[in-house]
């Protein structure tokens, strides 16, 4: 198949916009479109230093690269930050994927493991607790960890690689639980919480679909190898993105449909709980910012220790 | 047709677009890249019976 623009070889075919695209006007299209994200929710404005979630994966590595290209000959320092869980076997590998490619392309990274952080590891935790909550624990670690490391690297934002795919399923498996308040704390940054403590994320990849974040990896010499973590949770969201993926095979297009409709939703829902919220907690134990008394980082870990 | 999917090498017999080819094998296209002689073809690319396909997942959950 040929590129529709240019007859060079197609790498992909945009089912909802019926385009062949080549290499280079796939990227193209990318990167415009992440740069279009960026300036539509001011993600970078005013930023001097910016520090990238960092994993490995190939959502992580592919806002690193695309961050690095557009900051290239501005005066916004990109620092990488990585997360150590201790996954043997899984998440050693993708660290040294995440340090070759900072190497690569010259941006400065920094460690962070949960073992320093937290004493303790994915793989401890999973031999002492049941291999459901395995993401519960460590998307609130990690979470724990990136804010503190951003604040000590000094960033003024935390950019994260959410996609397209991952917007879309948080909002239906929001509207599913009846959590209209959690939605309003995702999106294209932040949302409700404004404090000092807490660094603002940023999403640019936000309007991409996972998919298209996979072809771009592998067309550019990003990523080649793909690989699922042992402990994941087939649970929930396994449900709603075979869903998702089910109906976005037969109507092309509706991914970015949901998301119209998210960013609609969730801006009413700021306006609504914003009022409600009043002002923000410092946790008791780790004074880290918390909705409640003792932050969910706290409650877990000490669950975990005092077994 | 010789078809590579998680590891595992099938021979099937095949001709058509390579989104059929998935539909037959039962693999939602929205998570998978295929490649052909080691480059990456789209879902509407027509595959001979004689090809060797490599059909690499590429979203996992988590």
């Amino acid at each position: 198949m040929k590129c529709s623009i240019c007859n060079n070889r197609a790498v992909i075919y945009l089912n909802y916009s019926k385009r062949f695209l080549c290499k280079r006007h796939f990227s193209n299209h990318i990167e415009r479109k992440v740069k279009r994200t960026i300036r539509e929710f001011k993600m970078i404005d005013g930023a001097k230093r910016i520090g990238v979630a960092v994993s490995g994966g190939k959502d992580s590595l592919v806002t690193l690269h695309i961050l690095n290209k557009i900051l290239k000959n501005t005066k916004t320092e990109l620092i990488a930050i990585i997360v150590d869980e201790g996954i043997k076997n899984y998440r050693d590998r993708l660290i040294k994927e995440a340090e070759d490619f900072c190497k690569k392309i010259n941006v400065p990274f920094k460690i962070y493991s949960f073992k320093n952080e937290l004493g303790i590891t994915m793989d401890e935790i999973i031999k002492k607790k049941k291999r459901e909550k395995s993401c519960t624990y460590c998307g609130v670690f990690r979470r724990w960890i990136l804010n503190k490391a951003a604040r000590e690297l000094n960033v003024d934002r935390l950019a994260v690689g959410h996609n397209l795919d991952d917007i879309v399923q948080s909002f239906l498996m929001n509207l599913i639980r009846n959590e209209p308040f959690r939605l309003a704390r995702f999106g294209e940054e932040s949302g409700l919480i404004e404090d000092e403590k807490f660094v603002t994320r940023i999403r640019p990849l936000m309007k991409i679909p996972e998919k298209e974040i996979a072809i771009y990896a592998i067309v550019n010499g990003i990523k080649r190898d793909f690989f699922g973590c042992p402990y994941v949770e087939e649970s929930f969201r396994h449900i709603v993105r075979n869903f998702i993926n089910d109906v976005e095979e037969k109507n092309p297009g509706t991914k970015f449909n949901i998301f119209q409709s998210f960013v609609l939703v969730r801006n009413l829902l700021i306006e609504k709980y914003k009022i409600e919220l009043g002002e923000i907690n410092y946790c008791k134990s780790c004074n880290e910012p918390s909705s409640k008394e003792i932050c969910r980082r706290c409650e877990l870990l000490k669950e975990l220790l005092k077994e | 047709m010789i078809v590579i999917f998680e590891g595992k090498k099938k021979r099937i017999k095949f001709s058509g677009k390579a989104s059929e080819l998935l539909k037959k094998l039962g693999i939602n296209s929205q998570i998978v890249v295929l490649f052909r002689n080691g480059k990456i073809i789209t879902e509407e690319e027509k595959l001979s019976d004689k090809d060797k396909i490599e059909i690499e997942r590429v979203i996992f959950g988590g």
